[in-house]
């Protein structure tokens, strides 16, 4: 095992092993977020971003063991949908955290969703007066 | 529910493969440990770092397989994270936690195969983590979107 071929693959081997153990610790600290942060807004920011990180590295570490270019637009492809997917689920999560009020308004320094609401009820009421005005156009207007 | 189950497999699996193997296996060239050189033979894949004549286990002092030790490391934080996210799921105040821990445990769930697949040298699980990541979030799409309005 001399030569820097050998050389080679040992650092492979202690790059893919410290790729593997930041991402375990990214979903560590994912969980860590989870447990402690104390609404649902903050958890969610905890839980969906260090997951996407945590996973680049892992499959960075199963593409350096693996030691193969053909791996790699398979690893790419599991990785740009997390990318794509993982948004969209915190997007729909967050709408609906907000709808039902699961967020701490003394915990927020902007709202800037609140001016839009406001605005979307005023020009409801005022443009169908007819309509009876609930809170759920108001919503669904505002996002 | 079946993310928790997925889970509970992935780290059987793992600790299996670390721990609860027989002392007759334990003798045995383990293929885990094992990487197959191009020539047929194998060798213990192992760091230079860290001495070459371990057999698979423990054995004697300070020779521990690199990736072995790794791979408990590994385990060790993944149990954590799991446990916590389930415990957030029985917990969560809010149905929207507990749709949120669901999905923090099947990244776990996702890291677990990453991480065997890495330290084992295999890629069979690699379909499934790309359907994981495909599909994973409509589960919670489709909670959030019909979640009502009312707390719990």
């Amino acid at each position: 095992m001399n030569g820097p071929a050998a050389a080679v693959d040992d650092i492979i081997d202690v790059l893919s092993i410290i790729f593997i153990l930041v991402g375990a610790l990214m979903s560590l600290a994912a969980t860590i977020g989870l447990l402690l942060f104390p609404d649902l807004m903050s958890r969610m920011h905890a839980a969906t971003k260090p997951q996407v990180l945590g996973l680049l590295l892992l499959l960075a570490a199963v593409g350096l063991q693996q030691r193969d270019w053909a791996v790699l637009p398979v690893l790419l492809v599991a990785w740009i949908f997390q990318l794509l997917t993982v948004p969209v689920s915190a997007h729909m999560v967050g709408c609906a955290g907000y709808r039902t009020k699961h967020l701490r308004q003394d915990m927020l320094s902007v709202d800037e969703l609140d001016d839009v609401v406001a605005a979307a009820a005023g020009e409801a009421v005022r443009g169908r007066p007819d309509r009876t005005h609930t809170d759920q156009d108001t919503y669904e207007t505002g996002n | 529910m079946l993310a928790s189950l997925l889970t509970l497999l992935a780290m059987a699996r793992v600790w299996n493969r670390a721990f609860w193997r027989t002392p007759q296996d334990a003798q045995l060239p383990d293929p885990v440990l094992l990487a197959t050189k191009p020539d047929g033979t194998t060798a213990l894949r192992t760091s230079k770092y860290v001495s070459n004549t371990a057999s698979g286990r423990f054995q004697g002092k300070g020779t521990v397989p690199l990736m072995t030790l790794v791979l408990v490391i590994v385990t060790v934080i993944l149990s954590l994270a799991a446990a916590g996210a389930i415990y957030r799921m029985a917990v969560g105040p809010s149905l929207l936690d507990r749709v949120l821990a669901a999905d923090v445990l099947l990244a776990i769930v996702g890291a677990a195969l990453a991480t065997d697949m890495a330290v084992n040298r295999h890629l069979h699980s690699l379909a499934l983590l790309v359907a994981l990541s495909l599909i994973g979030f409509i589960g919670s799409v489709t909670v959030a979107r019909f979640v009502l309005d009312r707390k719990g």
